[in-house]
């Protein structure tokens, strides 16, 4: 063949070339591309929780009474000793009704006859108790002039004692039927009082209580506001401290608890305010209860409790029963070694990555330590700043061409 | 050679239509001229021919190749047109013809015979021969028409099983059986060997003198001019000499 | 032989075509094929629909659906009594879970009650194996047909369910199909997955108790009388079950199944009269040249029989009937063998549609049409073929094209004084000297690449969409749904289950887009801020920040709704309270699937007013605790639905590549035919016009290669060249049609895969060598002699 057809099919063939390699030319595959870090990395625990005022106090009543209308609001703010949060009446006219009324006036008439009888039966003992002076004075008298036994003279002594003990008892018995007339009188007095007239005579004036804040704090719930008979100890109100005295309650899955140790350091999010909140945990209760959960599994769950560890103006608005949602630190270091968590893949048993040189996409298998579904500390195999490939598909193996997508 | 009957019908045709113009030419050419392609490359092929050729005349075209003899042969056959000069058919001009009147003149009066057969090699000899007649106005039977070239025997055979000589009489029975009033042949007997080319002549010759056919036969082998009423001589796009022969040779005759 | 005997002229045209039948039966399947595609096609598409069509009426598939909470059966007669309804039926419908031995994810169900005595039920089942429940067993029901199949679930085996958070055990009664369910997908789900979502038919009586529902119906279907407009009704319709808690009606056009097949033959249809035709153009085309350039090697042949006198007309009518025969051929195989494929098509989506029945029909009056196009366009080859030949003078058509003249035209030819051998400079002179033969032939060439590069585009933007849409976009290992918007405290339940190492929430809600006149059935997806498992990405596979506030719209639903960015459109609601609020559009983004809606869930959810609350996530899982947890989700009650993305993918795979994928495979058959047939002809007429030149080279003394190489050198010459150009026609059928091939399912993205055109190539390539071998074949046979005697 002459040289210049090898010529010809030479340049044709290269031209045919041209073509087909542009074709077939494997163009590097699209990928996103991620980069090694090194900083502080974390692992938490994430709940949602609630803030909660550490002591609450409940203002209750301190006997039975009426309870007049409360005029504290929740959220105004107390001052020990001083602010009076209630008031109320001790007395209980709560059933005005004229049957009792009747009853009341009977048993005033009853008491007056009670105590009448009694002085009645006082006088009499005292007539008794004069006689028997007189008798056992004569039989002394006889007795001198042995016109009469010493017998009879015991026997009148004997009835002059019994007669002094009767009517120190009629005397005793008058003191206690005084006392009922005048307890009858009081109830027939309220009565009185309540429908307006004027005290009667030797009646006492009622006034009400004063409760006032045991603690300085704001009013978290009110509990009874209406004007109400209560008997004694009903809760009126929660006083409590939610700027100086909020914790934060969250309820783990015991698996989970079983991580967290007190010292703990906890971010508090999602509080309504700006940032996060620091927190330290506090403690773990040791004792769980049975839950079911938002997506209605039944589920073991303890609390822990977590105090806040910030200025107080710095959670401003925080209250008691607020949700919040807490990260608990289980496990953090400053200087770790980063590693996008999508960007590991399993190989065998070890965990390796594609860190992406000139081009390039090369498996390297690396030993990895602490995860948190983010990120995941890279221990052994990737320096910081090296590229490696984001989300692999199988489509990525070692020596496929990549370039950064977008 | 030719059964009588049928050939009869024929000439009494041929001379009813020339006894109406006695004195007419089957040709007149004045001042025909053929030029191919432009400038510095242009090929004269005829320049400035005058003829005239009679009725029934056997006439042979001599020349050395390019001379313009094929040239001439085409432009009267109609298959071709002069670029210069006139020609007529009869009392018809032929170079003032639209293509469809040539075609029609082609089809009712001329007969074309090649030197290189030209015949269609998916058509058996008879079809062939009937390819042709089926457009003649009263055409001979393709096998009354091959026998008369002597292929009776042969009329359903294709052109890759025939001869060269065969092939070529086929190709004369093709022209022969429209009974055309002109037969034109460029080099008829060019392929073939001296026993069948003479074959070819005797045909020829025979047409010309029982049908009165007006034949013109191009060919450069100098011998076939003996046959011929008269001989025209070409040479570089002209007719050098007109030649008359007093008395014409049997085909058998001539060797070349 | 037969009485009439043949004219001469037409055995000539019978033997002439017998001679070279290759090459006629090569031309003959290049039309075919555009015939067959068409055929296919029309009439898949008319089967399909008039089975879906006639499917629909015998079965009263139902014009429009309305849900409610809760409405009483005295509402059906109020319902009834509404101007144009001829026909309305309430029933209960729910989900609930299926449990299936074995499998390890939650199977959702869908519950629909069938009354027993109604006679001609709406959305009646189809009963395929078994017997219609007995109306008084309780337990005993129908199941969808492809959910038995998956599971090999016979009638006679019981089935355990969870109904309304109660457990159950139904008793199969039959098998069934419906209108209703040609295409079962789970809500939510993009794609058919026959072994995840059970279609389960119960009596009234049965279910009406188990979702609380005694006298009262939750969905209300509609059938209307002939002519009527639906919505005119469903206004109505909405008035009458608003105090019930209507979510408003719809018509069948929104019904899940009925718009994925509506969607998928409009697609079929785009498929068919967009690249069809295109086909058969360049069919048309190739028939054109192929065919002229045949009658141009008779060309002495004609100079011939005008000599004898043949006029013009009756040598053009001759060659009109070569071209026709052929044209005429070609049409018939394309039709019987479009019959065919027709079929074969059609009978393949009916096992993936399972309709209980197929009609057959062809649309005749276009394949009437292409049939004429097709040869007209021969003819019309042929024809002008022949007019050029017929045009001139006989001498010169059997004038021996060589020498031809060759003049240095404008120093065209001086650059081929290189350092060129002789027979290289014959084939570049060749070509030169009839520029526009060579560039018609080259033309011819590229036209049949640009179809096969068409379908390599099609194929590459196909598998685009599949890369992007879960290896891009879904990077989540699996998506959780919950029963209904639930609190947000849920999500982060998940991500303390074993194994799930990251947790999306995000929240769907579904809702009515209105927009002056327009409305379309949607739903609006509120996702978080930073997206990571599965991200809000227009069509370049960008990011696109999600608004804080405000609706981000996807291009085509901003589309449908005439809205632009700025505008502000109704956003009616269709759970929970129901609301209706105007909500600005913010955003626009060009999507691949679908038409999403996407809103920033915190800002959904405070203007539903409902702030916290996710109706799933996307989850990314640590490999080896997948299936753990797959099992786990079961015992979840608050858990729906849950989809791995693999399997998604494998689910969408394959529904691409049944149906329209079959499809394609038999248009990319067909561009291969068309490019094999053109190449292969483009040979044999380049071989036919040069066997002249041929033989004289061989008598010089050249040897068979060496005299084949001036034919095979042009062949090879010219496809090389027809290379790039097959390349850009390719390029621009693809733009043009993949926009055209885009429905609101999915758009077809407008990517170029270099590696089609290599594809393409390679198939002109390797037809031209295979036909420069059969060439080079002939060659070696060439009888010198007689090719330079003989003049054809």
């Amino acid at each position: 063949m002459p040289r210049s057809r090898v010529v010809t099919f030479a340049i044709l063939a290269a031209l045919v070339g041209v073509f087909f390699l542009y074709a077939f030319w494997p163009r590097p595959m699209l990928v996103d591309i991620g980069e090694i870090t090194q900083g502080h990395m974390m692992v938490t625990i994430d709940e949602e929780a609630k803030a909660r005022v550490r002591d609450v106090y409940v203002v209750s009543t301190p006997a039975a009474g009426r309870l007049l209308r409360v005029d504290v609001d929740p959220g105004d703010l107390v001052e020990e000793g001083r602010s009076v949060v209630a008031r109320m009446l001790p007395t209980n006219p709560s059933v005005l009704d004229v049957r009792t009324e009747e009853q009341a006036s009977a048993a005033v008439a009853a008491a007056e006859a009670a105590l009448e009888l009694a002085e009645a039966e006082a006088a009499r003992a005292d007539a008794d108790l004069a006689l028997a002076r007189t008798r056992r004075d004569r039989f002394a008298s006889l007795v001198e002039e042995e016109a009469a036994s010493q017998a009879a003279l015991d026997q009148a002594d004997r009835d002059l004692r019994a007669a002094a003990a009767a009517a120190r008892s009629a005397r005793a018995s008058i003191g206690m039927r005084d006392a009922d007339l005048r307890s009858a009188r009081a109830m027939l007095m309220d009565f009185a009082a309540a429908d307006g007239d004027a005290p009667a005579a030797g009646a006492q004036p009622t006034e009400a209580i004063s409760i006032r804040a045991p603690v300085s704090g704001v009013v978290l719930k009110v509990v009874n506001e209406s004007e109400v008979t209560l008997p004694a100890g009903a809760e009126i109100m929660r006083l409590g401290n939610p700027t100086a005295d909020l914790e934060i309650v969250a309820e783990l899955l015991s698996p989970e608890a079983v991580r967290v140790s007190p010292g703990d350091a906890v971010l508090v999010e999602r509080w309504g305010g700006a940032g996060a909140l620091d927190g330290v945990v506090e403690r773990v209760e040791p004792w769980a209860f049975t839950k079911v959960s938002a997506l209605g599994v039944e589920e073991q769950r303890a609390n822990v409790i977590v105090r806040l560890d910030c200025e107080q103006a710095e959670h401003a608005g925080l209250g008691h029963g607020y949700r919040v949602h807490v990260r608990i630190v289980v496990w953090e270091k400053d200087d770790a070694v980063i590693a996008p968590a999508n960007a590991l893949f399993r190989q065998g048993d070890d965990w390796a990555a594609f860190v992406v040189e000139d081009g390039k996409a090369r498996a390297r298998i690396v030993k990895v330590g602490r995860g948190n579904g983010r990120e995941t500390e890279i221990v052994e195999g990737l320096a910081p700043g090296d590229e490696i490939v984001l989300y692999p598909s199988d489509a990525v193996s070692d020596g496929s061409s990549v370039r950064r997508r977008g | 050679m030719f059964p009588g009957a049928l050939l009869d019908r024929f000439a009494e045709r041929r001379q009813a239509a020339h006894s109406q113009d006695p004195d007419g030419f089957a040709f007149r050419a004045s001042g025909l001229t053929k030029v191919y392609g432009d400038g510095a490359a242009a090929v004269h092929a005829l320049r400035g021919v005058d003829l005239e050729v009679g009725r029934g005349e056997l006439i042979v075209l001599l020349g050395p190749s390019g001379s313009g003899k094929s040239t001439l042969l085409n432009i009267l056959g109609g298959i071709d047109r002069a670029s210069a000069g006139v020609a007529f058919y009869e009392s018809a001009e032929l170079t003032a013809m639209s293509d469809r009147t040539l075609t029609a003149y082609r089809r009712r009066h001329v007969g074309f015979i090649f030197q290189f057969y030209n015949l269609m090699p998916s058509l058996s000899a008879r079809e062939n021969v009937d390819l042709v007649g089926e457009i003649a106005a009263d055409p001979m039977d393709a096998v009354e028409a091959l026998s008369l070239v002597g292929l009776a025997e042969r009329v359903n055979h294709f052109p890759s099983e025939l001869s060269g000589g065969e092939q070529q009489r086929v190709a004369i029975a093709r022209a022969i059986a429209k009974n055309p009033d002109v037969l034109f042949c460029d080099e008829p007997t060019g392929a073939l060997d001296s026993k069948t080319g003479i074959e070819v002549l005797r045909v020829l010759k025979d047409l010309n003198e029982r049908l009165s056919t007006t034949i013109l036969i191009v060919t450069h082998a100098a011998a076939t001019a003996a046959m011929a009423d008269r001989v025209m001589h070409f040479s570089d796009g002209r007719i050098r000499e007109v030649v008359t022969n007093e008395s014409k040779a049997d085909p058998a005759d001539i060797h070349w | 032989m037969i009485g009439m005997r043949m004219k001469a002229l037409d055995l000539k045209l019978i033997r002439d075509i017998w001679r070279i039948k290759g090459q006629a039966l090569a031309i003959s399947l290049v039309q075919a094929s555009g015939i067959a595609l068409l055929v296919m096609s029309l009439g898949m598409i008319a089967s399909l629909t008039e089975t879906m069509t006639a499917y629909y009426d015998r079965y009263r598939f139902a014009d429009i659906f309305a849900a409610a909470t809760r409405a009483p059966e005295l509402a059906l007669e109020e319902l009834r009594s509404i101007e144009g309804v001829s026909a309305v039926e309430g029933r209960v419908v729910g989900g609930g879970l299926v449990d299936i031995e074995g499998v390890d994810a939650p199977i959702t169900a869908q519950f629909v009650s069938r009354s027993a005595d109604a006679t001609a039920p709406l959305n009646d089942v189809h009963i395929v194996r078994g017997r219609a429940p007995d109306p008084v067993r309780g337990d005993e029901i129908l199941l969808l047909e492809a959910f038995a199949d998956a599971h090999g679930l016979e009638p006679g085996d019981s089935l355990p369910v969870t109904v309304y958070g109660a457990r159950r055990v139904f008793r199969i009664a039959g098998v069934a199909l419906s209108p209703e369910y040609v295409y079962a997908i789970a809500p939510g789900a993009l794609a058919v997955d026959d072994d995840r979502f059970a279609v389960i038919w119960a009596s009234y009586d049965t279910l009406a108790p188990a979702f609380n529902l005694d006298g009262a119906f939750n969905e209300a279907v509609f059938r209307l009388a002939r002519g009527v407009d639906a919505a005119r009704v469903i206004p109505e319709i909405d008035r009458i079950l608003a105090p019930y808690g209507g979510r408003g009606a719809y018509d069948n056009g929104d019904q899940v199944s009925n718009r994925f097949l509506s969607e998928e033959l409009r697609q079929l249809t785009a498929m068919a009269f967009i690249m069809t035709p295109i086909f058969m153009s360049v069919t048309i085309f190739l028939l054109n040249v192929v065919i002229s350039r045949m009658v141009q090697t008779e060309r002495e042949q004609i100079g011939l029989l005008k000599s004898f006198g043949y006029t013009g007309g009756e040598i053009g009518a001759h060659y009109a009937k070569f071209a026709l025969f052929i044209a005429i051929v070609g049409a018939a195989i394309g039709w019987l063998g479009g019959l065919y494929l027709g079929r074969v098509m059609t009978g393949i989506y009916q096992e993936y549609y399972r309709f209980p029945f197929l009609l057959f029909e062809t649309d005749l009056r276009t394949i009437i049409y292409a049939a004429g196009l097709s040869v007209l366009g021969a003819g019309f080859g042929a024809i002008t073929a022949v007019r050029a030949a017929v045009a001139l003078l006989p001498a010169e058509a059997m004038r021996p094209p060589a020498p031809e003249f060759f003049r240095n035209a404008k120093g065209a030819t001086k650059g081929f004084s290189l350092p060129l051998d002789r027979p290289t400079r014959m084939i570049l002179r060749r070509i030169a000297r009839r520029p526009f033969r060579s560039l018609a032939l080259v033309f011819g060439i590229a036209a049949a690449m640009g179809l096969s590069v068409m379908m390599q585009f099609n194929h590459a933007a196909i598998n685009h969409i599949l890369h992007a849409s879960f290896r891009v976009i879904d990077r989540s290992d699996m998506t959780v749904r919950f029963t209904e918007a639930i609190d947000e405290a849920a999500a982060l339940e998940l991500s303390k289950l074993d194994g799930v190492t990251h947790v999306e929430p995000f929240r769907d809600a579904a809702v009515i887009f209105v927009n002056g006149g327009k409305e379309h059935l949607g739903s609006i997806t509120g996702v978080t801020s930073a997206p990571t498992l599965n991200r809000v990405l227009d069509d370049e596979l960008r990011p696109a920040p999600v608004p804080e506030s405000g609706l981000l719209l996807s291009a085509p639903l901003a589309q449908l709704l005439s809205a632009d960015v700025g505008d502000e459109i109704e956003v009616r609601f269709r759970e929970g309270r129901r609301p209706t609020i105007s909500i600005e559009i913010v955003g626009l983004i060009d999507v691949m699937i679908g038409t999403p809606a996407y809103m920033s869930i915190e800002d959904l959810n405070a203007r539903l007013m409902e702030p916290g609350r996710v109706s799933g996530a996307y989850l990314s899982v640590a490999p080896d605790a997948r299936a753990a947890l797959q099992r786990r989700t079961k015992e979840i009650p608050q858990l729906a639905a849950i989809s791995v993305r693999e399997e998604v993918l494998t689910n969408f795979e394959q529904m691409l590549s049944e149906g329209p994928g079959v499809f394609r495979v038999i248009m990319t058959f067909f561009a291969t035919v068309i490019a094999v047939g053109v190449v292969y002809n483009g040979a044999r007429i380049t071989f036919a016009e040069r066997r002249h030149d041929l033989a004289s080279l061989r008598i010089l003394g050249f040897t068979k290669a060496e005299a084949g190489y001036v034919v095979t050198g042009e062949i090879v010459t010219l496809a090389i060249a027809a290379l790039p150009i097959g390349a850009v026609i390719g390029v621009l059928l693809w733009t043009y049609i993949s926009t055209a091939l885009s429905t609101e399912l999915y758009q077809v993205p407008t990517v170029y895969d270099p590696a089609g055109l290599g594809v393409a190539g390679c198939t002109v390539v390797f037809a031209a060598l295979v036909a420069s071998f059969l060439i080079q074949k002939d060659v070696d046979k060439l009888d010198m002699a007689s090719a330079l005697k003989a003049r054809d």
